[in-house]
């Protein structure tokens, strides 16, 4: 065996390169989906006016700049509402707490979901069956007045909405990770791993979990979406937080004004249509990223 | 000198409806630099044999008796942490059906450098160096090491496996069915370079095969399997010129020749034995075309006909001429 020696450095490289390489056809794959390509669009530009929100916004969307009522006018798009708040403000203030909310419980809640399905995958017997009926425990709550309750006990902060989104929305995740874990815990390079003497906890993060990656970010991105909803539902039945603008509490003061009765159509139509376009921007890239991580929809394809 | 002794192994499954005799007394040896091949039909207790050995039986497998001495240590007498020990360092596995054995989402040098490092606690950049020399070795172009497996075609895959299993450099490798879902090119390139390699790291091996012209052609010694029993074991050469057992014989004719006139292949009635309730004396008794009276009653000694060479079978002098002939 006269091989000569190699430092690592090459193949550092040579695995920083192969990884762009696969992120390029990746990106080329991605491309070719309209679909997929107009919900990153739409994310992407929720996320601008979001960034940029401080700079773009003309008004401190809790500053009371106006007479209560405007309708949009120079100055005031939107208009003002109640209290004399500019809406357009408001509204480009409010995709900061969208997404925040979205990405984060969305976050929280699939960590929850992958830990326990992982674990309980993995070990199977009674810490199976204690973490899978608590998971049934879950889905069987109600979520929404359980919501209620939580966030009304906690008091009203993003932080507390946050929470509680994702303490109720990572059953799913856990279900499904859980089963997935089931299946590759089964296949031979896992046994193989085992033989070789691979730890536990080296066979279920370096083994199996990078298997349920692509599952687990599809779900993440159906989280967010899901997250997005239940915060607007949240803050406009009033447990959102008060102080920061969101769509859904637009939604909450146009309601207590009676926006729709009196026909202020520009105070409800703009938050709504929001809460749609970013959930839909997130659905479609979900969509497409699904089609391709999931190999057996990419071969449809064609 | 051999490098494995296996004596009387016992080996059963524990299933809701009765212990499955699944090996049950099988001993053999396998000398050093040489191949030991074990045929026999699907479920006959070869892959068994192999988990025996490995210490890498299921949760409802158990070793009830036997030794299995490996290097001049008895495998059974170990726990767990000191099968690891051995486990890849002095003997290891090349599993059945390389294209599931590998993940698929870790590049193949990562995967083998893994275990270099796991057994042998050495430096990152010395295990990537030994990925990449046995890459060299099993044939494989050392710059495909951070490829991923679905980069790799079945056969470059097997090549993989081989090279994982000889990450340590082991004093045996047990292959089981390391061929089977190749194409016949690839299954004489991966003889070929397995062959190549015994020489080269005076390896030894057990194939596990159901292909008998691969053992003919590869090994050494046979080991002919039949319900969790040794029905025939010898050199290879006599076994296969004289078989002395009836299910040897019906295996050679189950396979074509390619030299040789013409003949029809000969297949064997029935199906194997449930080995939860085997068949009472000898345990080809119901298949076999030479069956008698005494078959089904009395188990057939296990016995030395020639020197090295073992069979069982209460009419091996009556069927001596016939066999050999190819009657069966």
């Amino acid at each position: 065996m006269t091989v000569e020696v190699h430092s690592t450095e090459p193949i550092e490289r040579e695995r920083f390169s192969a990884s762009i390489r696969r992120l390029k056809e990746f990106w080329a794959l991605y491309k070719t989906s309209k679909i997929g390509m107009f919900g990153l669009l739409l994310v992407l530009a929720f996320i601008v006016i979001a960034l940029l929100a401080p700079w773009v916004a003309p008004y401190d969307p809790r500053a009371l700049v106006g007479r209560p009522f405007l309708p949009p006018m120079e100055g005031h798009p939107l208009g003002t509402d109640q209290v004399g708040r500019d809406i357009y403000s408001q509204l480009l203030w409010g995709s900061r707490i969208s997404l925040m909310v979205g990405l984060l419980a969305s976050a929280f809640s699939v960590a929850i979901g992958t830990a326990i399905g992982l674990l309980s995958g993995y070990f199977r017997g009674p810490l199976d069956s204690i973490l899978m009926r608590i998971t049934d425990l879950f889905i069987t709550l109600p979520s929404i007045p359980l919501m209620l309750i939580l966030a009304a006990i906690l008091g009203r902060s993003v932080w507390n909405i946050i929470f509680v989104i994702a303490i109720t929305g990572w059953t799913g995740t856990a279900r499904m990770v859980r089963a997935q874990t089931l299946s590759i815990k089964e296949r031979p390079y896992v046994e193989a791993a085992r033989s070789v003497g691979a730890r536990d906890s080296q066979i279920m993060f370096r083994h199996i979990l990078p298997n349920i990656v692509p599952l687990i970010f599809a779900n993440a991105i159906v989280g967010i979406v899901n997250a997005i909803l239940s915060e607007s539902g949240l803050s406009f039945l009033g447990l959102g937080d008060p102080t920061k603008p969101s769509w859904g509490l637009i939604l909450r003061y146009a309601n207590e004004a009676g926006a729709m009765a009196t026909g202020r159509l520009w105070f409800i139509i703009p938050p709504g249509v929001c809460i749609m376009l970013i959930a839909i921007g997130f659905a479609f890239s979900s969509y497409s990223l699904d089609e391709i991580l999931n190999p057996r929809l990419r071969e449809r394809r064609g | 000198m051999p490098v494995l002794e296996v004596e009387g192994l016992v080996t059963h499954y524990l299933t809701k409806q009765g212990p499955v005799d699944a090996v049950s007394g099988v001993s053999f040896t396998v000398d050093a630099g040489q191949t030991f091949g074990l045929a026999g039909e699907s479920g006959c207790g070869k892959t068994t044999i192999a988990l025996s050995i490995m210490g890498l039986l299921p949760s409802n497998g158990r070793v009830m008796g036997g030794r299995i001495i490996l290097d001049g240590e008895d495998l059974l007498g170990k726990d767990e942490k000191e099968l690891r020990e051995v486990r890849w360092r002095k003997v290891s596995i090349v599993f059945q059906g390389a294209m599931n054995a590998l993940n698929p989402v870790i590049n193949v040098g990562e995967q083998i450098a893994e275990v270099i490092i796991e057994k042998e606690g050495v430096r990152k950049d010395e295990a990537w160096n030994r990925v990449r020399e046995l890459f060299d070795l099993v044939e494989l172009e050392p710059d495909r090491v951070t490829d991923y497996p679905h980069e790799f075609s079945g056969g470059m895959r097997q090549r993989v496996m081989i090279a994982m299993a000889l990450a340590n450099y082991p004093k045996l490798v047990i292959a089981d069915e390391p061929i089977t879902a190749l194409d016949v090119i690839v299954q004489n390139q991966i003889l070929d370079l397995m062959k190549n390699l015994q020489g080269r790291l005076n390896l030894s091996q057990i194939l596990i095969t159901h292909d008998l012209s691969v053992i003919a052609e590869t090994c050494d010694k046979v080991g002919i399997m039949y319900a969790g029993k040794l029905m025939e074991y010898g050199e290879a050469a006599p076994i296969f010129k004289t078989p002395l057992h009836p299910y040897t014989s019906a295996l050679i004719g189950a396979y074509p020749s390619i030299v040789g006139e013409k003949r029809d292949l000969k297949f064997i009635p029935g199906a194997p034995p449930n080995l939860i309730n085997p068949p009472t004396g000898c345990r080809f008794h119901p298949r076999c075309p030479h069956a008698q009276e005494i078959c089904g009653q009395e188990e057939p000694e296990y016995r030395e006909e020639s020197l090295g060479h073992y069979t069982a079978c209460h009419f091996v002098e009556e069927l001596r001429d016939t066999l050999r002939l190819g009657g069966h």
